[in-house]
């Protein structure tokens, strides 16, 4: 039976698709990759044009993605306006295999750090979608938490960065920028 | 049981056109008079007072339907009871200020553009709310509300025994200003430097949630808490030993830092530390701007209200008068 879950359109502007690769992921995907899903991207039209998916291309035009999920073994992402030719990205690939391997360690580092400063009520799991604001930190718990992962990372946050910060996966992401940043 | 009818809470200024019944399970809070300019009233919720379930129930009730889906998002019963209780402490003492005249439930809230929640003031019909401004904190033990009228307010309490996880010294490098650093640095005794830590900490966090810039709009850096022996009193009979007041230095080119503001540091029921931050009334004259009033009131709403000032539950460290 179909399951349809909420439905997020995502406009993406001039996303190269190396970018793809380097974490700068909207959640529904990451969800998706992360689900071992294959995406299927369907392209507006550009006035660049657009031919193939591999290293060299360049996507000029805004990307339009709606996810629907119809079972759990697929999505596909379709645009508004359905014109071309569907290109697919299969997560199996090595390079995003390395890549979320990276990130994945990095999310467990960050969780192991934030289970330490909190003390959350037994029961409770602490995950990658978790709010710290649900989690129980105040002000001063996530001033530890940023120095401590400041400190495991060998990195510096900004205030302006970290208050954007609203869960463990928005850290982790931090985190992971902070440090590909660092070691360019 | 406690279900009656009440046809005096109306929402008068927002409808008066139709007088509706409000079918309410809860009696009526007492109003309270409002601070007057350099007054700010502090309400505190003790959480593990609260044993009765069908109570919480009735002050889930008093929720947006916003709030009660943040409630449910919340993990775990105590943060979920926290977060109840954190609203209803806000709805219901604002509504104490209206006369009473505004239903707790009707309070309406935005935040500014830098995240800073507010009231907001609905106009229409012929009465005018007074212009409160308010200000929450809350630690797992305690939840506090600091209300005003017209002046910005902020407002942190913390445990007293509370232990940062982090050695103190480093989250004072990291976060606090070079002067501050070198004050927790010259307390070697461990239970002295935490206590001198929490009190810079809480201290610093009312300032800047009365500025209502957000964290990064005032870097904790980027001003300094000090605490300044007196050397004459405003009032003879305090001994002039333990008179200290608290000041705030700013770096000169911070537009955004302003330093006309007022606070005072007081310990809450032998367990908190609770700080106080408000705008100074710049026409008063300048010895009379150093104190701040404050009146402090413990509360299970719609069930008991204890004014605590000039009991050992408050104890003035700094500040007020």
């Amino acid at each position: 039976m179909r399951q349809q879950l909420s439905i997020r359109v995502v406009h993406l502007q001039c996303m190269h698709p190396r970018s793809l690769l380097h974490g700068a992921l909207p959640s529904s995907l990451r969800f998706a990759l992360a689900a071992g899903l294959s995406l299927t991207l369907l392209h507006l039209p550009s006035t660049h044009g657009f031919s193939r998916w591999d290293d060299d291309l360049d996507l000029l035009s805004p990307v339009a993605l709606a996810a629907e999920f119809s079972s759990l073994k697929s999505i596909s992402f379709s645009s508004i306006r359905k014109s071309f030719p569907a290109i697919q990205l299969r997560p199996a690939s090595s390079r995003l295999r390395i890549c979320c391997a990276a990130k994945s360690e990095t999310l467990e580092k960050v969780l192991k750090i934030v289970k330490k400063q909190l003390a959350v009520p037994e029961g409770t799991a602490v995950t990658a979608e978790s709010k710290f604001s649900e989690l129980g930190a105040d002000s001063l718990d996530t001033v530890e938490i940023v120095m401590g992962l400041e400190e495991a990372f060998g990195i510096s946050v900004e205030e302006e960065s970290a208050q954007r910060i609203v869960t463990v996966q928005d850290a982790a992401d931090l985190i992971q920028e902070l440090v590909e940043a660092k070691s360019c | 049981m406690r279900r009656w009818l009440r046809w005096d809470m109306l929402p008068l200024p927002f409808n008066l056109v139709s007088r509706h019944l409000v079918v309410s399970s809860l009696p009526s809070l007492p109003p309270a008079p409002l601070p007057s300019r350099r007054e700010a009233h502090l309400w505190y919720i003790v959480p593990n007072e609260l044993e009765d379930a069908s109570l919480l129930q009735d002050y889930r009730e008093l929720l947006s339907p916003c709030e009660k889906e943040n409630v449910l998002s919340i993990k775990g019963e105590a943060l979920k009871k926290c977060a109840i209780l954190s609203r209803v402490l806000v709805r219901t003492t604002l509504s104490r200020y209206t006369d009473c005249k505004v239903n707790p439930r009707l309070f309406k809230f935005r935040k500014n553009r830098f995240g800073k929640p507010e009231v907001e003031h609905q106009n229409g019909g012929l009465w005018v709310p007074p212009s409160l401004q308010f200000n929450i904190s809350h630690t797992s033990s305690m939840i506090a509300c600091g209300v005003t009228v017209d002046v910005p307010i902020g407002i942190d309490i913390e445990e007293k025994r509370r232990k940062p996880v982090n050695n103190l010294l480093s989250l004072a490098h990291r976060y606090f200003s070079p002067y501050e650093v070198q004050y927790l640095a010259s307390f070697m005794d461990p239970e002295n430097r935490q206590s001198e830590f929490l009190r810079l900490w809480t201290l610093k966090e009312a300032y800047v949630k009365a500025l209502g810039r957000g964290f990064s709009g005032a870097p904790f850096r980027d001003f300094t808490i000090r605490f300044e022996k007196s050397t004459d009193s405003v009032v003879p009979e305090r001994p002039k030993s333990e008179e200290f007041r608290i000041m705030i230095d700013t770096a000169s080119d911070s537009e955004n830092l302003t330093a006309n503001w007022q606070f005072a540091l007081v310990e809450l029921s032998g367990s908190h530390l609770a700080a106080i931050c408000m705008e100074k009334d710049e026409n008063m004259p300048g010895t009379e701007q150093e104190f701040l009033k404050l009146k402090v009131w413990k509360t299970l709403p719609f069930v008991e209200d204890k004014c605590m000032s000039e009991t050992d539950a408050v104890i003035n460290i700094s500040g007020l008068s």
